[in-house]
């Protein structure tokens, strides 16, 4: 069930798509995990999850990641998630670290980084070595990203109670950030069913606003030629598209291809009946029909 | 919240709780945070440290955690344990069973062991491990390696990994 104004809000953005879209939104995406390589090969925690009754399918954009297609128990209530050999997160979610593709030297920032998911993932490529700052202003998530943290064995991380808009004041210049944004989550009404009926044109305007400020923020704090991905869980152009536009616009950032485009759609260049910048054809998006996911957005800026 | 970077010998006094395990931290760097009623202290690296020290803020973690200090008793972290684990002392290996048990907060009984090591003493601070030597969490001895297991009750939890969950 959606409200009236989902449904048009849906069908004036994606046209066509936009009954594809809220039907795959009816059912819960597919579970994935993503194999901790700090601590296992994937072949072993497959071959130990298999012996318990799971099945998988691979992520076609992750050699480490798996959908499960058979869970005859909770996988979370498995010994090996216990022992952080995985982390389950929506396969979609895995795109900004990949894109991120952090180095062993580099110095990272994660702007918005519990519950964990993309600062564990950004530890697993750089092999725990570097260094990650990452952020989280909530006391009660905060929680949640330090157990995730220990669990999964990261041990090149510095968490800081902060604001991600108060970035600046660390004082601290990086090689690659990562803005999550905060976002109306409007691509997870598949598993979130209050969002279909509870959101309004004002959160959408709401949220707007306050990721122009946070990657205002970011670009504030990344190096000359640093690397910024900005993502969200969500679907529309006002937190996605026009805050791509208005980084390159405004703040002088350049917009990079990114090396996964091949499983998205491309960014809009129309939406609400007004011709945008032809630039963003190179931001990309993951709609929940393609691979039962939930929907995601994401863009690679370079200052 | 403060941290601080602390000298290595002043916590060699944990080998007291679980032998050689400064060998855990040995030649790294060791940084403290304190807060109201405890004290946290993590091992990190020196590149971390270098990043840390520019940082204009205290962090409330930074690389991974040693232990928890509250009333000056010492709380393990479970990183520790999967890291002392590999050091084969004060260690009890415990069967399947024993071992779904124990990451369900409960006690381990004789049923449950499989083998220990020889250095354990009645009240010591052991690490559970499963036949893959992967560390389960922490236990305390109700036995001693010298005289065999009792039967009944042998090892009362402390932590375990499902805490990462329940937490």
């Amino acid at each position: 069930m959606f409200s009236d104004f989902i449904k048009s809000r849906y069908k004036d953005i994606f046209g066509s798509k936009a009954k594809l879209i809220l039907k795959e939104f009816s059912k819960e995406p597919k579970k994935c995990i993503r194999i901790n390589t700090l601590k296992i090969n994937p072949k072993e925690c497959l071959r130990r999850l298999k012996l318990k009754g799971f099945f998988f399918s691979r992520v076609p954009w992750s050699r480490y990641s798996y959908f499960i297609e058979k869970e005859p128990k909770a996988v979370s209530a498995t010994v090996e998630h216990l022992m952080g050999y995985f982390f389950i997160q929506d396969a979609s979610s895995l795109l900004p670290v990949i894109e991120l593709a952090p180095k062993r030297t580099d110095v990272v920032l994660d702007m918005t980084a519990a519950p964990g998911g993309k600062t564990t993932h950004v530890a697993q490529i750089m092999k725990n070595e570097g260094t990650i700052v990452a952020l989280e202003i909530n006391k009660n998530r905060m929680d949640s990203l330090l157990s995730n943290l220990e669990r999964m064995g990261v041990e090149n991380t510095i968490v800081l109670r902060a604001s991600a808009l108060k970035v600046k004041q660390l004082g601290l210049k990086f090689d690659k950030i990562l803005l999550d944004a905060p976002c109306t989550a409007d691509g997870t009404m598949g598993k979130n069913q209050r969002l279909r009926i509870s959101l309004t044109n004002e959160d959408y305007l709401k949220y707007s606003r306050k990721q122009k400020e946070l990657i205002t923020a970011a670009n504030a704090v990344l190096k000359d030629k640093g690397v910024l991905i900005y993502s969200t869980c969500s679907l529309a152009p006002e937190e996605n598209e026009e805050v791509v536009e208005y980084a390159v616009n405004t703040l002088g950032m350049k917009i990079k291809e990114l090396k996964t485009k091949r499983y998205l759609t491309p960014g809009m260049t129309r939406f609400f009946n007004e011709k945008h910048s032809s630039f963003l054809k190179k931001c990309g998006r993951v709609l929940p029909y393609q691979y039962h996911t939930q929907g995601f957005f994401l863009a690679k800026l370079i200052k | 919240m403060q941290y601080k970077k602390e000298e290595q010998s002043k916590w060699f006094w944990l080998n007291k709780f679980l032998p050689n395990v400064s060998t855990v931290f040995k030649d790294k760097i060791l940084i403290s945070i304190k807060s109201r009623d405890e004290l946290k202290l993590f091992v990190v690296k020196e590149g971390l440290y270098n990043v840390l020290k520019k940082v204009k803020k205290s962090p409330v973690y930074v690389g991974f955690p040693l232990l928890t200090l509250k009333n000056n008793e010492p709380h393990f972290s479970l990183i520790l344990a999967e890291k002392y684990a590999k050091a084969n002392r004060k260690r009890v290996v415990v069967n399947a069973f024993g071992e779904e048990k124990f990451l369900y907060k409960r006690n381990l009984m004789k049923k449950h062991i499989v083998s220990f090591s020889k250095d354990i003493k009645k009240g010591d601070l052991v690490v559970v491990v499963n036949k893959r030597n992967e560390a389960l969490g922490f236990g305390k001895a109700l036995f001693s390696s010298n005289e065999g297991l009792p039967e009944g009750r042998v090892v009362n939890h402390i932590i375990d990994r499902g805490f990462f969950i329940h937490h």
